[in-house]
């Protein structure tokens, strides 16, 4: 996707000169706040939305599922009934159905009509239409809205096994960083339509710091360290992400007799990279 | 998508449906009771009354199966299982207007069996040719306000509100055109061109199964313009 715009006819924009690339075989990640572009991107990539400025190059005949803003089915049928129409449609074999079925635990309910599923049932229905096309791309918006801790892990490691045993691509947004982190290999963060940072989820090495003053002493501190991206002041703590040796940076507020009164570390996760990309957003 | 498949299983979704045979019914029951008096009472009715009764509920029903099968993926947001590609969407829009074309000929039989009961107990004209007019002037109903209606959903896709407005459409709008021609002071060029537009001289002429030779023209030219526009304007319309 080469400097992707969308615009809506109130003259709102979407999004703006987005530049995004995926690979079949790895999980790519998308977050951001509501409206930031999320879903627009993603109807774009599944040739819901067709009209836009920029480029879409997807390879020869790639087909992709998609399971965008909420599952779409036929609510007055069972479960098995929609996945028995949409097989029929897109050919898959009954072997194939079979292992969705079983994979995505599905069996026991599917005879009722989705009506009545829960909402984490009608996710997972909603993810077993998405992979009846057999697609080599999947896209997948908050699919694991409404479901339980177990029903999360089940989901995302079965995304994780297709990744491998079928080596598809996989989209997926979701506004629980940590199910992002955990099942992605990097993350693209979004905001008023456009991309603002990339974040590879094997950054082990990074630090977030975490620096406490006494009253007198944080707006000095902030004023020295704070000009630098990516630093966040609340109260009386600065907090940044950082990767490399602590101690210039302790002795250049020593310079200035500005010590903290505590200096904490951990590993920096997506939320931190997510809120410091953020920054000015309510966290 | 396999477009054998899919038409298959939109036929029998569609055409082996219970809805679709209540609505059948209750159309031939309406139409039957002009059938019953005739035969009891020697009314003063003919062959097109019948058609005009079982009409009744007939074009009702045939008008929201139309808009129906327009809405319902649009309702349920099927299309973004059904819409991915260009070729899709031209398999999508070919398949609707086939699947109305074989409920249109459901309703036309019915409406042609009603006749030939009439005649059969009545002793009232009847020929082939009725049963074959009747299911033609059904088809261009369906396939007329079938494409009207996708058209119309190109461009509004509040599923709701389009059903509520294709209701309208079939049986408001041919009362209010009608007005129309009755105004003193519309010009003559207009009355005649309200005359042949599909959205009343469908609603108004299909009860007594009266299309004149070049409303059934004009019905089917635009009819073809509505395709060839929807042919052209899907696969490049937003959802």
């Amino acid at each position: 996707m080469k400097r992707l715009s969308k615009s809506f006819k109130k003259g709102e924009l979407a999004l703006s000169k987005v530049d995004f690339t995926m690979q079949r075989g790895e999980v790519v990640g998308l977050v951001g706040p509501n409206g930031a572009g999320k879903t627009t991107l993603m109807k774009v990539l599944s040739g819901i939305i067709v009209k836009y400025d920029g480029e879409l190059i997807m390879g020869d005949q790639a087909k992709v599922g998609s399971l965008i803003e909420k599952p779409k089915f036929f609510p007055n049928r069972s479960g098995l009934y929609n996945i028995n129409y949409f097989s029929a449609l897109y050919g898959a074999s009954n072997k194939q159905m079979d292992d969705i079925i079983e994979s995505l635990k599905m069996a026991s309910y599917l005879k009722k009509k989705v009506k009545h599923y829960s909402l984490g049932m009608k996710q997972r229905l909603g993810i077993a239409l998405a992979l009846i096309s057999n697609p080599d791309y999947l896209i997948l918006d908050e699919p694991t809205n409404g479901m339980d801790p177990d029903g999360i892990r089940n989901i995302l490691g079965y995304v994780r096994e297709l990744v491998k045993e079928r080596n598809i691509g996989v989209l997926i947004s979701s506004h629980i960083l940590e199910d992002v982190e955990n099942i992605s290999d990097r993350v693209y963060v979004i905001k008023d339509g456009a991309f603002v940072n990339q974040y590879s989820c094997d950054r082990e090495h990074e630090q977030v710091i975490s620096l406490a003053f006494s009253e007198g002493e944080v707006h000095k501190a902030f004023s020295m360290l704070g000009n630098e991206e990516g630093i966040n002041k609340q109260q009386n703590l600065i907090s940044f992400i950082y990767d490399g040796d602590m101690k210039p940076i302790l002795q250049h507020l020593g310079q200035q007799e500005i010590y903290p009164t505590d200096v904490k570390s951990k590993s920096a996760t997506l939320e931190d990279f997510y809120f410091e990309q953020m920054k000015g957003e309510a966290k | 998508m396999n477009f054998g498949k899919y038409l298959t299983l939109e036929l029998r979704r569609n055409v082996l449906s219970i809805p679709l045979f209540l609505a059948i019914g209750l159309s031939l029951v309406i139409g039957g009771g002009i059938v019953y008096s005739i035969y009891e009472m020697d009314g003063p009715f003919r062959p097109e009354n019948v058609t005009a009764l079982y009409s009744m509920i007939a074009t009702v029903a045939l008008g929201v199966y139309c808009a129906k099968l327009v809405i319902i993926d649009l309702h349920y947001g099927t299309i973004y299982l059904l819409f991915t590609s260009a070729r899709d969407r031209l398999k999508f829009l070919i398949s609707r207007v086939i699947v109305i074309m074989a409920v249109s000929v459901m309703f036309g039989i019915g409406c042609g069996a009603l006749v030939y009961v009439n005649h059969f107990l009545n002793d009232q004209a009847f020929s082939w040719g009725d049963v074959g007019s009747s299911v033609f002037h059904y088809v261009l109903f369906g396939v007329f306000f079938t494409l009207f209606f996708l058209v119309i959903s190109m461009f509004y896709q509040k599923t709701m509100n389009l059903f509520v407005l294709s209701i309208v459409t079939i049986l408001v709008l041919p009362s209010i055109l009608g007005i129309i021609l009755q105004v003193d002071a519309v010009p003559a060029f207009i009355k005649d061109f309200v005359t042949y537009l599909p959205l009343y001289s469908l609603p108004n002429d299909l009860p007594f199964l009266e299309l004149e030779s070049l409303d059934m023209v004009v019905v089917t030219t635009v009819s073809l313009s509505l395709f060839a526009f929807a042919y052209y304007r899907l696969p490049k319309t937003d959802y």
